[in-house]
């Protein structure tokens, strides 16, 4: 009689990169590529569209790249089954403190629950003047307990 | 007959290390000098001297990096930029992303032509123990309009001007 001991981690890691082609609009959605970790085993790589299987999670979003103009603007945020979550991220607008502008860039970040498979995207809602979404700057994060 | 029981194990080992004081040139590690503990007991070692960490090939990690800058040059169209990278080849860690530290506001800032960078000033990474068994949080990039970028990590607090301090959090999931 042989007992075989497997210790599972009770919180598993996936990491995707988010990316846009050309000057991203309002609605689009980043293209999501995983990286070397998906403990997870999400599917959809290289889509815009995640499938993540049941489960307790924290996500969060990170976008980045170049403004051509401190007018420019940039917001998005974590969409989940057709829904938007958690908070708004964004890139810097105008001059910062004193003028109403947004000083620093936010992640968008969000925990839930899934009872069963789920899809995840991160949705440009709102875009003005000329910016990128590059992968240098850009990161997604998801993190589930099974 | 063989059985295969399974066990959910809450297995992770929490450092923050700090006090990274000091004027790094572009391709310099950041060397935090000091590091508080918690959870398990970590499987990971690190290097002040070189700010190197040696990972353990069993676990992932998560860093999470922030630091706090002050220029010696008020230059309005300048950065700074830091990742984590493999320490033995410099690569960037492919999950993984920069961070931008911009030294003048917005307006100034994306005054330039051409468009100038701009993302979280985080720098966040998942590193795969087995993939990656060195990595440095490392200075990686710069632009400036006028000439060198210089700055200091972590100066000392100044009545001049607001104090924070810089942040890695590592996390290892065993």
């Amino acid at each position: 009689m042989t007992y075989k001991l497997v210790a599972t981690p009770s919180v598993e890691v996936s990491y995707f990169t988010p990316t846009i082609s050309g000057n991203p609009a309002t609605n689009d959605y980043c293209t999501l590529t995983v990286g070397n970790v998906n403990q997870i085993g999400i599917t959809g790589t290289g889509t815009t569209t995640l499938t993540l299987p049941a489960g307790q999670y924290h996500a969060r979003a990170n976008l980045g790249g170049t403004k051509s103009a401190a007018s420019s603007d940039l917001s998005y945020q974590l969409e989940l089954d057709g829904t938007l979550i958690g908070n708004l991220g964004g890139y810097d607008t105008d001059s910062g403190f004193g003028s109403g502008g947004r000083v620093s860039t936010e992640y968008s970040e969000n925990v839930f629950t899934l009872t069963s498979s789920g899809s995840l995207r991160v949705k440009i809602t709102t875009a003005s003047g000329t910016n990128t979404v590059t992968a240098t700057y850009s990161g997604l994060l998801i993190r589930r307990v099974p | 007959m063989t059985a295969i029981p399974e066990i959910y194990k809450s297995s992770s080992a929490v450092g923050h290390y700090y006090s990274a004081a000091g004027t790094p040139a572009l391709n310099d590690n950041i060397k935090p000098q000091s590091v508080a503990l918690s959870g398990l007991s970590n499987n990971w070692t690190y290097n002040s001297s070189t700010g190197i960490f040696t990972l353990d090939s069993n676990s992932i990690y998560l860093f999470e990096a922030a630091l706090f800058v002050s220029w010696a040059t008020y230059v309005q169209i300048s950065n700074m930029q830091y990742a984590l990278v493999d320490a033995s080849t410099g690569t960037e860690i492919a999950d993984g992303y920069r961070s931008v530290l911009k030294c003048w506001g917005a307006n100034d800032y994306y005054a330039s032509s051409p468009p100038r960078e701009t993302g979280d000033e985080t720098c966040f990474a998942v590193v795969d123990g087995s993939v990656n068994s060195t990595v440095a949080l490392r200075y990686v990039a710069n632009y400036s309009s006028v000439g060198a970028v210089t700055f200091t990590v972590d100066p000392t607090p100044s009545a001049n001007y607001y104090y924070c301090a810089s942040r890695l959090i590592i996390r290892e999931y065993q």
